[in-house]
């Protein structure tokens, strides 16, 4: 009986001081590895904008358009991936190396702000006209980047491992020509062992 | 002795004022909420203790104020069970090293002693509901917000799942390694009816707490608010979760053809939701125990408590609706009856190592009144059958508002008002909806003999 009153006690201390402990937070690298999961993560998604758009930087091919347009990334995996980051990353290295000469135009996705933006200056009244953006003036793509993710998942006889492929494919194309005019893929593959 | 009985009792009674009342019955408490649901207003019933509450009554009473369509009152309950469950999502979401709750307590008293701890199913639904509140309140970026806890509290739930295994694995390896242990566990397999968590339909879902219901409400979130990356998974996921189901597949088609917004059109979501989530009951298995001490032989009698589910046996199948005289066909994709049983049949072997640690120290107490013999040894014995009775059932507590079924349904229909019928225990139940915005929402449950109709706020 003792015991047991003694137990109480002490899972009731243990219970107390479980209870005091607070979580820490702290900043990481955000270019460190995550190689807690299978899915899709934030290292992956850099990873796969690095390595493709210096690879299409490397090929020279976009200069090969005086403009060009990124369309969203599109997700065929079954996890939530939330491609607009990759397609931001990928415009963003492109727009910002120095050996890009092509420009980079808006896509149909981010068409509704200019067309609200444009509508705002010319319609509303509120603005002075000499100062406005004129309709009409806009620059189309010559060329357009189109790109997808997809994913296979297998699992071994056993059970015990998992194995996740991402395969991300990018191409450049002309838009007027509808020619193909660069193509490339990266592979990503993870490993998950009970 | 008679001391250490009256401070005994005293520790009980003390642990009995708690909130987390080990004594509770929460299939009583359930009862007593279900009928009154049944015989009176639902703003009367009872949803536990308002004055005591706990994550419990946050998700019953959110639950209920959402039947009435007071969605801003829901969330707010809602959201006090969410900041709880928040927390432990966070130590488990990029790790399976996250603390696994405190045994030591459930060992000695019983798992209702702790602070209850939401099932899987439970978790998700919770984020699912809240999404539903923002997209009656036509908030769609907090229901996106929402959308996305539900499938990041999943991943905390498999990193959870994956510690829990390895635990599993230590307690079976103490249980084989000890005759004592063995021979209780061997006598649990015999008496224990497994047959409700271990039927083919049970062992064939995926988990107990990935729904194929919030995956396609997801997937319709993310459609409505234009980012197909997002929603194509939804769908697929929905798919894989209920893989007879023609709805996801043909969304999947829409998706990628483009073909989902039409000018002056309304694409609506209607979900059925159906009776309430089984309820949890203790049940007593007695197992004769042989003891023997140096000075006797005796034969205890161990009792062990396991859950046992008792299904809504009103909720059997979803109802016929009509939208403009039209027969709706509407498809089956969450079954949480069939999820409370996986997810039973998943704990099994925590119960069984918590049941089987209580037995020991009982079976130690009564080594002690066997050894005693004469009239200490039968006050010590009937301390520890009382203490026994009191302390040691299985915990009954679940989100009980849960509905037992939700069907889906998606069709387009034209700007303007429609007529929703639906007949429900012999009672037919009108509606105007009014549809002018390109993605809407009608949610509907039955439970009892009770309808209740949720429709989105108009812009």
């Amino acid at each position: 009986m003792k015991k047991i009153l003694t137990l109480l006690s002490s899972a009731a201390i243990i219970s107390i001081i479980g209870g005091c402990a607070s979580p820490k937070v702290s900043y990481v690298d955000a270019n460190s590895i995550n190689n807690l999961t299978t899915n899709f993560t934030m290292t992956d998604l850099l990873q796969v904008s690095q390595s493709m758009s210096i690879k299409l930087i490397n090929s020279g091919k976009i200069n090969q358009c005086k403009t060009y347009t990124v369309s969203p990334v599109i997700n065929k995996t079954d996890q939530y991936i939330d491609t607009s980051s990759i397609t931001q990353s990928i415009q963003d290295r492109l727009s910002n190396s120095n050996v890009v000469t092509a420009n980079y135009v808006v896509s149909g996705a981010e068409m509704q702000n200019q067309v609200d933006e444009l509508q705002r200056q010319n319609q509303s009244g509120l603005y002075d006209k000499s100062t406005t953006a004129k309709t009409g003036n806009m620059s189309g793509a010559e060329c357009r980047i189109d790109g997808f993710v997809n994913n296979i998942t297998t699992v071994s006889p056993d059970g015990k491992t998992m194995r996740v492929d991402y395969q991300y494919n990018m191409k450049l194309i002309n838009v007027q020509k509808g020619m193909g005019l660069w193509s490339d893929q990266k592979m990503i593959s993870k490993a998950l062992t009970n | 002795m008679l001391k250490n009985i009256l401070t005994y009792s005293l520790i009980i009674t003390s642990v009995a004022a708690c909130a987390n009342n080990p004594i509770r019955s929460y299939k009583d408490d359930s009862d007593k909420m279900l009928q009154s649901l049944n015989t009176s207003n639902i703003e009367s019933t009872a949803y536990g203790n308002p004055k005591n509450p706990d994550i419990l009554f946050y998700m019953e009473y959110g639950t209920a104020l959402r039947m009435m369509s007071n969605y801003d009152s829901s969330d707010l309950q809602l959201g006090k069970a969410q900041s709880i469950v928040d927390v432990w999502t966070n130590s488990w979401s990029n790790t399976t090293g996250g603390e696994i709750a405190n045994t030591a307590i459930q060992m000695l008293v019983n798992d209702s002693a702790t602070d209850y701890e939401p099932k899987g199913y439970e978790k998700t639904m919770l984020a699912t509901y809240r999404a539903l509140n923002h997209i009656d309140n036509n908030n769609w970026s907090n229901a996106r917000i929402e959308i996305k806890k539900m499938y990041q509290t999943e991943q905390a739930i498999a990193n959870y799942n994956q510690a829990m295994y390895m635990e599993e694995k230590a307690s079976t390896n103490k249980i084989n390694n000890s005759p004592k242990e063995q021979q209780l566990y061997t006598q649990i397999l015999q008496k224990y009816d497994f047959s409700d968590i271990n039927s083919p339909q049970v062992l064939a879902l995926k988990n107990a707490y990935q729904s194929a219901f919030s995956h396609y409400l997801a997937g319709f979130v993310f459609e409505a608010l234009n980012e197909p990356s997002l929603s194509r998974p939804g769908y697929i996921k929905s798919g894989q979760l209920a893989p007879l189901n023609k709805l996801s597949q043909k969304s999947i088609d829409n998706l990628d053809s483009g073909n989902t917004v039409r000018s002056k059109y309304t694409n609506v979501l209607i979900i059925q939701e159906v009776g309430h989530a089984p309820q949890l009951k203790s049940h007593e298995i007695h197992i004769p125990f042989p003891i023997s001490t140096r000075n006797a032989s005796c034969i205890t009698n161990v009792n062990l408590f396991f859950p046992t589910l008792v299904l809504d046996k009103e909720a059997s199948s979803g109802y016929s609706y009509f939208l403009d005289g039209k027969f709706q066909n509407q498809e089956l994709y969450s079954n949480y009856n069939l999820m409370a049983a996986r997810s039973l049949h998943d704990q099994m072997p925590h119960l069984i190592a918590r049941n089987i640690s209580a037995a020991i120290r009982n079976v130690g107490v009564s080594a002690a009144s066997c050894a005693e013999g004469g009239g200490v040894g039968t006050i010590i014995n009937i301390a520890n059958i009382i203490t026994g009775a009191l302390l040691d059932h299985a915990d009954e507590r679940s989100w009980v508002l849960l509905p037992s079924k939700v069907y889906l349904n998606r069709v387009q229909l034209p700007f303007g008002k429609h007529n929703f019928s639906i007949v429900v225990n012999g009672m037919t139940y009108t509606q105007t909806i009014n549809l002018n915005t390109s993605y809407q929402i009608i949610d509907m449950r039955v439970i009892g003999n009770k309808f209740f109709l949720n429709t989105q706020k108009l812009k």
